[in-house]
């Protein structure tokens, strides 16, 4: 039997993972079974082959557009979800879906409900933690006016969530110049007044600008009192406090 | 009384926050709002909190007082005429200023304002309706706002307050007209109940409105909600529920809440609460309205005139359960929506999710583990296929000894219940269960 297998890399966004989905079902059409990983295999078995696919947003918007026409918005939206996890095999349990929803000219739109199988449960494990993430996120995020111009937050996601904030922020304050940025990733998302939002990577700061960053705002302390005070006494519950706002979300949250 | 000149903003926000706080409806939920680009500001259905305080609740709206001067003497509120308390008052510009400042900064997901009587209901709503206006018209903000209808103000100013904000409240405060008299001599339940008829009226007829003509302006969109002090008047649990479900059904009420009483004053008509607020019965209160509300339970099929209240050891449903047994066990790869829904263990979301899965296999056990079903209390009152899961006894005590694993924390920590002071407890409200409750 010509077992064969074939471990596609691709960089960790969700344009290298689809991109290694199109070339995935070429060779998974012609027998092979195919993973996809984001970083390159310690012990690669022996009859492994490894490949290294370069992003391509055509190739990447092509699947993304037949899954968005043949799946509908739901699955399209899960896929997403689970290809900006930190989950390692991401990759692969979202080909594995995207296999059984439509190879052989199956067009499974509900293929997210067959929760049995232990793919779609799991992508569906992971969409309801990032989505989680995310819209925590929509709550958690902080502004601090510097220099009364801009409204800039730092944050520390554990998933790639970054630009999945703009349309809620771009609708929420369409006039004001904001940027969000993501310490850990190094990428800041930026909408200008009026404008539309855009991403830079590889975003440094200055220690100036970082000074500029922790300056204290009266309305901070307005909000730690606000909190304060808000605070039923009688009712003190640390322990359910924590499990709604994480201590991780904090180190960027002025009351706290 | 107290009135200082010139207070900070800070002081003020101190004060009239501090003042707000037990009025627990912080929700943000329940109107989907798109920014036009123009001003600040949108809301999403589902609400977003943005912070928790100390006492684990969320943080979602800047839920202040307009003043907390007030010419009414509600025995169990803080800013009660007879109090002595330092008073202080915003102006419709600080309201809206702070609002929008917070908003920015995304500390918070809008504007929840509730204010004590300062001379009449009448001039006390236009005041807040002045800083609602500031916001809406010269900030053009489209975040969220609830406000409360002050009892007794004119219909009027109540459908124009309707057309500002997104939820309107009327707190129902007691369960019954007679602990209303007793606690809150300037409150009636006819001030209370013709505003919150008048809201409903009004946004089933803006209802229509919006069916014809798609821009027409919203009154509030999100509906309207009301709050209960429990535990500051000796009713029962069948008569928190049975009006619960009277102001869903009559009322059309978006939400009832629930609030555990917490007793901020010395006097002689209010009870001793030495063991803290009664946490665990406003948490049983609330599993009780969720089955009202998601899972087409009847009031009394929860709590009856002969069991008037809930049992602190088990949830609601478990309780129904376990006194129902006729209804299980529950096949569930051929059981309907409704009838999953009354299984302990099932909630909505693992109810629809067994729908979608069974289409596609028939579920045994470990599939229901997957798909969310708490194992441990559905056990008993399932089968997969014509099987058990263990072979167990359809037997009411053997089920609630097995339920009730002694490792199991209860949802909120009260070490001090046992058996013997829960039939107390029971005894006790049988003896005031009976009084006026109807609404």
């Amino acid at each position: 039997m010509d077992y064969e297998k074939k471990i596609l890399v691709c960089e960790d966004h969700i344009e290298g993972i689809f991109t290694a989905v199109y070339e995935g079902w070429i060779w998974h059409m012609r027998g092979m079974a195919v993973e996809i990983s984001v970083r390159e295999p310690e012990y690669p078995d022996f009859f492994t082959t490894i490949e290294e696919v370069v992003s391509d947003s055509i190739k990447a918007g092509k699947v993304l557009r037949t899954i968005r026409e043949k799946l509908g918005e739901e699955v399209y939206e899960t896929l997403c979800y689970a290809a900006v996890s930190t989950y390692p095999d991401k990759g692969t349990l979202v080909f594995r879906v995207l296999w059984q929803a439509l190879s052989g000219r199956r067009c499974d739109r509900h293929v997210m409900e067959n929760l049995s199988d232990s793919d779609v449960n799991m992508v569906s494990k992971i969409r309801i933690k990032v989505w989680h993430e995310l819209h925590r996120f929509y709550g958690f995020v902080r502004f601090r006016e510097i220099g009364g111009k801009v409204l800039f937050s730092k944050i520390n996601p554990e998933n790639d969530i970054l630009e999945m904030l703009a349309p809620h922020f771009a609708d929420r304050f369409p006039r004001e110049n904001w940027m969000i940025y993501d310490e850990g990733r190094k990428k800041v998302l930026f909408h200008p007044k009026g404008g539309t939002c855009s991403v830079q990577k590889d975003m440094e700061f200055l220690q100036e600008q970082k000074d500029m960053l922790s300056e204290k705002e009266e309305y901070e302390e307005l909000f730690k009192c606000f909190c304060r005070s808000v605070t039923v006494w009688e009712r003190r519950n640390p322990a359910l406090q924590q499990q709604q706002i994480p201590l991780k979300f904090r180190s960027n949250m002025p009351e706290f | 009384m107290i009135i200082q000149e010139s207070m900070s903003i800070m002081e003020k926000l101190e004060i009239l926050s501090d003042a707000a706080k037990y009025d627990v409806a912080c929700t943000s939920s329940g109107v989907d709002r798109k920014g036009d680009g123009k001003g600040i500001g949108n809301s999403i259905h589902p609400g977003i909190c943005h912070s928790f305080a100390g006492d684990g609740r969320c943080i979602s709206l800047l839920k202040i007082l307009y003043t907390n001067e007030c010419v009414f003497d509600c025995k169990y509120c803080v800013n009660r005429v007879s109090n002595d308390v330092v008073r202080a008052s915003f102006t419709p510009e600080e309201v809206s200023r702070l609002t929008i400042e917070f908003y920015r900064r995304n500390y918070i997901e809008g504007l929840f304002l509730s204010s004590g009587v300062k001379g009449s209901p009448d001039a006390t709503m236009e005041e807040m309706i002045r800083a609602v206006e500031l916001l809406r018209d010269k900030y053009h903000f489209q975040g969220y706002i609830h406000m409360k209808a002050i009892p007794g103000a004119s219909p009027k100013l109540i459908e124009r307050a309707g057309f500002l904000a997104d939820r309107m409240s009327v707190n129902l405060e007691l369960p019954t007209s007679e602990g209303l008299k007793r606690l809150a001599p300037n409150k009636s339940r006819r001030t209370i109940l013709k505003p919150m008829k008048q809201i409903q009226v009004r946004h089933m007829e803006n209802k229509e409105e919006l069916a014809l003509y798609r821009h027409a302006p919203k009154f509030a969109p999100a509906g309207q909600s009301t709050q209960m002090i429990i535990g500051a008047t000796g009713e029962s649990d069948y008569q928190i529920v049975a009006v619960a479900e009277a102001l869903y059904q009559q009322y059309s009420l978006k939400r009832v809440f629930y609030s555990a009483f917490v007793a901020v004053n010395q006097d002689s008509a209010l009870p001793m609460l030495p063991q803290g607020p009664p946490l665990l019965r406003e948490h049983r209160l609330y599993q009780a309205d969720w089955l009202l509300r998601f899972y087409g339970f009847r009031a009394e099929e929860l709590v009856s005139e002969k069991h008037p209240n809930f049992n602190l050891l088990l949830d609601p449903k478990c309780d129904w359960a376990v006194s129902h047994l006729e209804c299980f066990p529950v096949e569930i790869n051929s059981a309907d929506y409704r009838t999953l829904l009354r299984v302990p263990g099932i909630g909505t979301k693992s109810a629809s999710r067994i729908l979608g899965a069974r289409r596609y296999h028939s579920l045994d056990f470990p599939d229901l583990k997957k798909i969310g079903v708490v194992m441990k209390r559905a056990l008993y009152f399932i089968t997969c296929n014509g099987k058990m899961m263990y072979p167990t006894k359809l037997d009411e005590d053997y089920i609630v000894r097995n339920m009730l694993d002694p490792k199991e924390k209860l949802p909120i920590h009260q070490s001090e219940i046992t058996y013997r002071q829960l039939s107390l407890f029971d005894d006790q409200s049988m003896l005031q269960a009976g009084g006026a409750y109807g609404l």
